[in-house]
């Protein structure tokens, strides 16, 4: 079985190099997941997921912990009316940050574009 | 202050079955909103009228939620090149003074005639539109299906060529999407409409994203993901008025927006897999299928203007859940097209890339 070793960050013969094996079928789930493990190296927002999901869960707690003042403020009207579109761009950062993240971290990307065939 | 002090009071408890239930409603909205441009609002309004949510307050925080929702939505699919703002803007901004036009018929109606009135108007709106457009964009996409071309790059419609071939001096503005000129004169009408529909149905992208992509010659991926930028004008514009009258529950809208950030960030994704027909085939299957939907209330309504024969408690009950049923349907189908479309994409795109990185490391 012909086997493939795959240069590593500092190079052939150093370093964490990857052998794969060129019997690997690429057909099944198994075979493509064996191959992306070795293309892919992006890092992954794991701090940043982490930052925005407690942030986002604590903001979360506050609205549904302090619900009876905030609704008391948020439906006087008026000039008041700031207070709930403030809040909704708020929530849309935070919260927006945090889902873009987590669907990041679990690997769940836009479609990557095809090579051009030369 | 008289409708605040009201509004305020009329405010629902909340408990984890309802949060829940808004969660799980707000993600399947959003996954839709995120791959047709718009949609899950239809279901939302009545949604939170089931739990007693009164009417304006469901449409004020719906409203709430729609704006930051379709502003994730439109950065994450401005980050795949699919949002053309300039449009977006200039859509908009008609858009607007449609939402304000159609709320102030809608008041008329219900000033004139009352709720049955105001729902009557609003149903037979559904029935009208979603009839037309919703058969017209199935119909499009079924003839993309079977002519076996839903690959190549989508036609731009006779209709289209035509309006951008029409030259009227100091009206012309440029739109990448188009890759062509069109006068304002004919952006303004088809923005006036959507905010229209928007204030009538909560859902001007069943008449803006089909206008984009027919009338202007807009491609489907870019006519979805611009129109995210025209509800998010619309969605602002409209909140600011209502929360004026202290009409929104943030806690409703904040925890429907927690699944819909969810939702639309998929759903947003998921563009990027599927060939562009798709858009077609989700927004035309959910505009039928509400169709129906809708088309049951219509003599519940009928009834109560006694334009019909009284209808029975029992009946109308019956037809009441029917409707809601169905329209939760169309919603869980759209949604289910859509991860199935995704689910085929990614796993075709993983060979691909698979077989792509086997043959480098080969050679």
């Amino acid at each position: 079985m012909e086997e493939l070793k795959m240069p590593s960050r500092r190079g052939f013969g150093g370093g964490r190099g990857l052998v794969l094996s060129s019997a690997i079928n690429t057909n099944t789930y198994k075979g493509r997941k064996e191959i992306m493990a070795t293309v892919r190296r992006k890092k992954k927002p794991y701090a940043s997921l982490i930052i925005m999901g407690v942030l986002s869960v604590a903001m979360y707690a506050t609205l549904l912990l302090k619900q009876d003042i905030i609704n008391q403020y948020f439906a006087r009207g008026g000039a008041y009316a700031i207070l709930p579109i403030a809040t909704a761009f708020l929530f849309s950062f935070v919260h927006g940050s945090f889902t873009g993240n987590f669907w990041t971290v679990l690997g769940i990307e836009a479609a990557k574009k095809k090579k051009e065939v030369k | 202050m008289h409708d605040v002090v009201n509004a305020a009071a009329n405010f629902i408890n909340l408990d984890a079955m309802n949060i829940t239930y808004l969660f799980l409603v707000g993600f399947v909205g959003g996954l839709v909103s995120g791959f047709i441009g718009s949609g899950g609002a239809f279901v939302l309004t009545p949604g939170m009228m089931s739990l007693g949510v009164p009417g304006l307050v469901a449409v004020a925080s719906n409203m709430c939620h729609k704006f930051p929702k379709a502003l994730v939505g439109s950065i994450k699919r401005a980050k795949y090149g699919q949002v053309d703002v300039k449009l977006g803007i200039v859509l908009g901004v008609s858009a607007e003074a449609g939402v304000l036009y159609g709320a102030h018929i809608q008041e008329s109606i219900k000033k004139s005639f009352g709720d049955a009135g105001s729902n009557l108007y609003v149903s037979a709106a559904f029935v009208v539109i979603l009839a037309v457009v919703g058969g017209f964009v199935l119909r499009d996409a079924w003839k993309t299906y079977k002519a076996g071309n839903a690959n190549e790059e989508e036609k731009v419609t006779k209709l289209a060529k035509w309006l951008q071939s029409i030259h009227i001096p100091g009206t012309m503005i440029y739109f990448k999407c188009m890759n062509a000129r069109i006068s304002v004169l004919f952006t303004l009408p088809l923005g006036f409409a959507t905010g229209m529909l928007a204030a009538t149905i909560a859902v001007g992208g069943f008449i803006g994203v089909p206008s984009m992509m027919y009338v202007m010659g807009v491609p489907s991926l870019m006519a979805s993901a611009t129109e995210l930028v025209i509800a998010f004008i619309m969605g602002v514009g409209g909140s600011l008025k209502y929360a004026m009258h202290g009409m929104v529950d943030i806690r409703l809208a904040m925890i429907i927006l927690a699944g819909s950030l969810f939702g639309i960030q998929l759903g947003a994704i998921g563009t990027t897999y599927v060939k562009p027909f798709m858009i077609k085939v989700v927004m035309g299957v959910i505009m039928v299928i509400v169709l129906f939907s809708r088309a049951l209330m219509v003599p519940i309504y009928m009834a109560q203007l006694g334009l019909i024969q009284t209808i029975d408690k029992g009946t109308v009950k019956i037809l009441s859940n029917i409707s809601f049923g169905i329209m939760i349907f169309a919603l869980a189908l759209g949604a289910f097209i859509v991860l199935q479309a995704m689910w085929k994409g990614r796993r075709e795109e993983q060979k691909r890339i698979a077989q792509e990185a086997f043959a480098d490391l080969k050679a």
